[in-house]
């Protein structure tokens, strides 16, 4: 490229420009031998710290909403609705009865009417104190429309040595 | 490339890599030793890798360059945290720099950063229009309106700062005094 007058001179002053530099510039060897043993600079930990952070606050602010959630979960009211219900099993439309149950529901019908004969049945282990010989004037009641001679049978009988 | 022959290349470039690097980073050598460091990682590592398809130093300059404007970015984040503080070294230096030079430097420091940058690479590292848009990653018409509008603006600041090299700038000029 061919130089004017102004371009010398700029060229002059970028040369005195160089040798300064050139006096400040660092070794080679030192700058490349560093670069193997370089660690992490700070910026990038401390963007790596901060994305940590904000990884860590967004998970545990997800967390803590979701809790939050589940505690306000209240039950809904329920608003008994016959009419409702009457509308729809009118609107439902009718099936045929069915005309064979499954085996499986037939047993556990067996299972249950077994199991509520044996509770009818049972007796208290202290049932048998409960009994005693007069028992049968407690357990009935003479009624009024009984004849005398019934009644007596509920008074005390009289010695006959009297 | 081989990475020992691309080291030695590398060892060649430099000094004119430390040159640009300090362009790139605004005159301050402690980070463009860092820019420079981050480059020949970013080579190390693999990040970086020359395919032979421009001259080793265009590719380099190119590098260093998108490597100084990321650190530049990074700079700005870590100015909010904590202030820059001027460090002893470089008022030591500021003293030792001649009256002149230290215009020329502000006067530089005034330019935009594309007309800052092709001026030192057309005047500084002696490349040519079409190799310092390479490296700028612009069109030769753009580098070359950078370049005209860069040295018009130079020599405007210089003149009304009144800084002399040799001879005056409107005086006839004398080529073989200054080179």
């Amino acid at each position: 490229m061919e130089l004017g007058g102004t371009e010398k001179r700029i060229q002059a002053l970028f040369s005195e420009l160089s040798l300064e530099d050139r006096s400040r510039v660092p070794r080679f060897e030192e700058l490349w031998t560093q670069t193997t043993t370089r660690p992490a600079p700070v910026f990038r930990r401390l963007v790596m710290t901060a994305a940590v952070v904000v990884v860590v606050a967004a998970t545990s602010f997800a967390l803590w909403s979701r809790q939050s959630q589940v505690a306000l979960n209240i039950a809904p009211l329920e608003i008994p609705m016959p009419q409702l219900a009457s509308i729809v099993e009118q609107a439902r439309p009718q099936q045929p009865p069915r005309q064979k149950r499954t085996v499986r529901q037939r047993r556990t019908d067996r299972v249950l009417f077994s199991e509520a004969a044996l509770l009818s049945r049972w007796q208290s282990p202290t049932q048998n104190f409960m009994q005693s010989p007069s028992s049968v004037s407690f357990n009935s009641l003479p009624q009024l429309n009984q004849s005398e001679k019934d009644l007596e049978s509920f008074l005390p009988k009289k010695e006959s040595n009297k | 490339m081989e990475i020992s022959e691309l080291k030695a290349e590398l060892e060649k470039l430099h000094p004119a890599s430390f040159g640009w690097a300090l362009s790139c980073c605004r005159r301050n050598p402690a980070e463009a030793e860092e820019v420079l460091q981050t480059v020949y990682l970013k080579i190390l590592q693999g990040k970086a890798i020359y395919r032979g398809e421009s001259k080793l130093q265009t590719w380099l300059f190119a590098v260093i360059r998108k490597t100084a404007i990321g650190e530049r970015r990074k700079q700005w984040l870590r100015t909010l945290i904590t202030l820059p503080v001027t460090t002893s070294e470089d008022l030591g230096l500021e003293f030792e720099r001649s009256e002149m030079q230290q215009r020329f430097q502000q006067a530089l420091a005034q330019l935009p950063a594309r007309q800052r940058e092709t001026l030192h690479l057309v005047f500084y590292q002696d490349l040519s229009l079409s190799e310092a848009a390479e490296v700028m990653n612009i069109s030769l018409g753009s580098a070359r309106r950078h370049y005209e509008r860069g040295k018009k603006r130079l020599r405007a600041t210089l003149d009304r700062e009144g800084v002399e090299y040799g001879i005056g700038w409107n005086r006839k000029e004398n080529s073989s005094a200054v080179l």
